[in-house]
């Protein structure tokens, strides 16, 4: 069906190039469109996922899909125009009144017919005054701004955790990805572990040994180390509540040397927590009789019969030291004084080394506790507020509610400098909106008038099993925070609601329905002499 | 004939019905489409039925123009007891000068180029019917003997929709038979103001004969010459088949409150319609808008309504628009 008339044939191509260009235009917009959509669910898809193969799946069917979206969108934009709809798109927009329709229908007819010719001669004048351009003007599609939207995100995505890119490794080379932070933390974690094991008891060696090894296992998931730090961390906690009392009891070694000019030196290294250097002051004290420990290791000047066991039986260090302190202050013989001393020393260099233990147990919680972090932070599943919070929540200086200790900013404090700072009760215990990174939040406080919060009471508890004095006369106590306490909650009687309907029975007049009647009856009734 | 007549006839043909506008203007306020819609049918070769209230100038409007057209007018006035003699004709006896008695036809009113069928719906069906022969066949039978009649031939009836009392319906096979049925609605203030002013005074405003018989044959002729493209001839027709509810193209709202579509007729009106609508626009050829323009006024009396139209009070004029908007134009 070709235009006799050379201005119709060239007006119909002019408008089925520019035809043909908006098609493209629109068909890979929306091909870009469906490309980068495809491609955002893919890579979030991906991230929640992690580091599995079925998310290195889905990025690159994501991008292999994206691919064969857009070269469809090519194709499908790229087919010819039909003369036909050239012509119905130019009469409709140009407003023509089907001028070209006609033409292409009536041209064959033209020769044999006046008429015909005439109309093809005025169709041509019509044609020729119509501007492409304007009737047809190439507009960006919104779907292209919808593929702009897209491609936009999955660019900020990709800039901003290049993990999410399908070679993300390529494109982070700068700074140390957070699977790399995991790795070297998680070998610092094992060192420490290690180290913690070999002065733990059977039970909780066996456990760390059992979380090094789901750490050393290069199939392990994420779950499965997740799970074995917080085995580890359950275990380390345990550990230190079983030691928690060992600071606390150099205060109290402190308090009992108080006013003993002679021990001032060793009640401030107490009071300081540096169990060494009172034992180092202790020895001063003792005149050089007294010998470290370690050399009294070997056996030689060790008594025959704590020789037959490996290890020295523990010494009650208060009573040693108030021995101590009254054989020197009561001027006895130097032979006991030295050996009263000499048990001081031992005790205290018992308490030093259990304190260095108890130091290589917080270091290791806290890089427990920087590797869940990791860990949490590689989990995408994980979200920004959750992680906020439980970031937040490393060092929010809360005390422990069963032990009273607190991660605070630098280090961990125990509980005696917790009670010190708890001017009021922890917000912990009585109730935060925040929540936890678990996703649990204690509840609100109970509201009423009168409220006595809960008083945590911090009482002697002992090791399970174990919870009587040893042979020997040692304490294995240690205080342990009551879940106990006086609490008292007195409600106010909650008053009924008005009723709605009596409320507005009193409007406007302030006068109840049933009053109504005896009020209006009363002035209506009312006699001209009472007036 | 070559492009320059087409061009001529074209010109011509335009200045005509600028003339009748005119004319017709000086007397009739308004109802520039009504006007249009008359002159459509006269030119087409169609009639056309008028409906509107008493007094918004039907038979005013009809006598107007066979004035402008100078034609031969005749008016009758439809009764119940109008019988279809009155109308055709009847056959007289008559003795010529040996003594002889024969008959003679006598021709009646409807023996004219311009008829106005006033009221026409209040007169039995059986005088009704007298017209269909004539309004079909441009011939009328009498005594056994068919004779034609002077072209043009154009039938204007009235209507009014009020006077239901005493009325007879039209029968569908004469509705069919009209080619436009056009609406006059009650002016609007401006114009009312206008129609006061011509005919409450002392003068009343004249017409002049514009148009002779044989320029309106000729003007008939040219409105059959206008070509139109295939793609706008299948509208058409995908148009009347929509209003067709047992056809696959019918639309829903046939399908519901439609009996009957509208006939090939009806299409015919539609083609001859759009091509005088395309002319009077000064289009050589016929546009899918030619169609859509005329489609009311060619189909809205073709469709038969169902008791559902009468019960939801659905016109046929809701009806056909929804059916309009729902049909592809020409592709």
């Amino acid at each position: 069906m070709i235009s006799p008339d050379p201005a119709i044939a060239n007006a119909l191509d002019a408008v089925r190039r520019r035809l043909g260009t908006r098609r493209l235009v629109a068909a890979l917009a929306l091909g870009g469109a469906s490309a980068a959509a495809l491609l955002f669910v893919a890579l979030v898809f991906a991230a929640i996922l992690g580091n599995t193969a079925l998310a290195g799946a889905l990025r690159i069917t994501g991008v292999l899909g994206a691919i064969v979206i857009l070269a469809g969108s090519v194709w499908r934009g790229s087919r010819p125009v039909s003369i036909a709809r050239a012509a119905a798109e130019a009469d409709a927009r140009g407003d023509l009144h089907d001028t070209l329709k006609s033409a292409l229908d009536l041209a064959p007819q033209a020769p044999g017919s006046p008429w015909v010719e005439a109309f093809l001669q005025r169709a041509a004048t019509s044609v020729g005054q119509i501007d492409v351009r304007r009737i047809l003007p190439i507009v960006v599609p919104t779907s292209a701004w919808v593929a702009a939207g897209f491609a936009a995100a999955v660019l900020f995505l990709v800039v901003a955790d290049p993990d999410l890119s399908p070679h993300g490794g390529e494109l982070a080379q700068g700074a140390p990805s957070v699977p790399a932070r995991f790795a070297a933390d998680t070998d610092d974690v094992k060192a420490l572990l290690e180290d913690v094991a070999k002065t733990a008891d059977a039970g909780s060696r066996a456990k760390l040994e059992k979380v090094m090894a789901a750490l050393d296992r290069p199939d392990a998931t994420d779950d499965e180390k997740r799970r074995a730090l917080a085995e580890a961390k359950a275990a380390l906690d345990q550990k230190r509540l079983e030691t928690s009392s060992n600071v606390e009891s150099l205060q109290q070694l402190a308090a009992g040397l108080a006013g003993k000019r002679e021990f001032e030196a060793v009640a401030q290294a107490l009071k300081e927590g540096d169990a060494g250097r009172a034992a180092e002051e202790m020895r001063k004290l003792a005149g050089g009789g007294a010998k470290p420990a370690s050399d009294n290791a070997d056996g030689e000047s060790r008594p025959e019969e704590t020789k037959a066991t490996e290890t020295p039986a523990p010494v009650d260090l208060e009573a040693a030291l108030q021995a101590a302190a009254q054989s020197k202050d009561g001027g006895r013989p130097d032979g006991e004084t030295q050996g009263r001393m000499q048990k001081a020393v031992q005790g205290l260099e018992e308490l030093a080394k259990k304190l260095e233990v108890q130091a290589r147990q917080n270091q290791a919680t806290r890089k427990l506790n920087a590797v869940s972090q990791a860990m949490d932070q590689k989990d995408r599943g994980l979200r920004a507020a959750r992680f906020g919070q439980q970031q937040g929540q490393q060092n929010d200086g809360r005390g422990s509610s069963e032990t009273g200790n607190a991660d605070i900013q630098g280090g961990h404090m125990y509980r005696l400098g917790a009670l010190a700072r708890e001017a009021e009760p922890p917000p912990g215990q009585e109730g935060a909106r925040a929540g936890d990174s678990s996703g649990d939040a204690p509840g609100d406080p109970v509201v009423g008038d009168e409220v006595n919060k809960p008083k945590a009471k911090f009482e002697k508890a002992g090791v399970r099993g174990a919870e009587a004095p040893g042979p020997d006369g040692t304490d294995s106590t240690f205080y342990a925070a009551s879940r106990q306490g006086a609490s008292k909650v007195e409600y106010q009687a909650v008053r009924a609601p008005v009723r709605y309907a009596a409320e507005a029975a009193l409007e406007p007049e302030r006068i109840a329905l049933r009053h109504r009647a005896q009020v209006k009856g009363f002035f209506s009734d009312k006699p001209e002499t009472r007036q | 004939m070559t492009v320059a007549n087409v061009e001529r006839r074209i010109e011509q043909f335009q200045k005509n019905l600028q003339l009748v506008r005119e004319e017709v203007g000086r007397i009739i306020v308004g109802n520039r489409d009504v006007v249009d819609g008359v002159m459509t049918c006269l030119l087409a070769r169609g009639h056309v039925l008028l409906e509107g209230i008493p007094g918004v100038g039907k038979t005013k409007l009809v006598q107007t123009l066979a004035d402008v057209l100078h034609l031969k007018f005749s008016r009758i006035q439809f009764t119940p007891d109008l019988m279809p003699g009155d109308i055709i004709g009847t056959s007289i006896v008559r003795e010529d000068e040996g003594g002889r008695k024969y008959f003679e036809f006598q021709p009646g009113p409807i023996f004219a180029n311009m008829l106005l069928a006033d009221e026409v719906n209040r007169s039995t069906p059986k005088t009704q019917s007298a017209l269909l022969e004539a309004m079909q066949e441009n011939s009328v039978t009498a005594g056994g003997t068919t004779r034609p009649l002077e072209q043009p031939f154009f039938v204007l009836a009235t209507m009014n929709p009020l006077e239901m009392e005493g009325t007879y319906p039209l029968p569908e096979a004469q509705l069919d038979r009209f080619f436009f049925k056009l609406k006059m609605g009650f002016p609007a203030i401006d114009q009312l103001h206008e129609v006061l002013d011509r005919t409450t005074h002392a003068r009343e405003p004249q017409v002049e004969r514009t148009l002779a018989q044989g320029e309106i044959l000729e003007m008939r002729d040219t409105v059959r010459d206008v070509p139109i493209a295939r793609p706008v001839q299948d509208y058409a027709i995908r148009l009347t088949l929509a209003t067709h509810p047992e056809s696959e193209q019918a639309h829903e709202m046939a399908k519901r409150y439609i009996r009957f579509g509208a006939s090939p007729r009806g299409t015919q009106a539609l083609i001859l319609g759009a091509k005088v609508h395309a002319l009077i626009h000064e289009r050589l050829h016929v546009a899918t808008e030619d169609v859509q323009a005329v489609a009311l006024s060619a189909l809205r009396h073709r469709i038969l309504l169902n008791f559902e139209a009468e019960a939801d009070r659905i016109d046929a004029d809701a009806i056909l628009t929804r059916i309009m908007a729902s049909v592809a134009p020409a592709s």
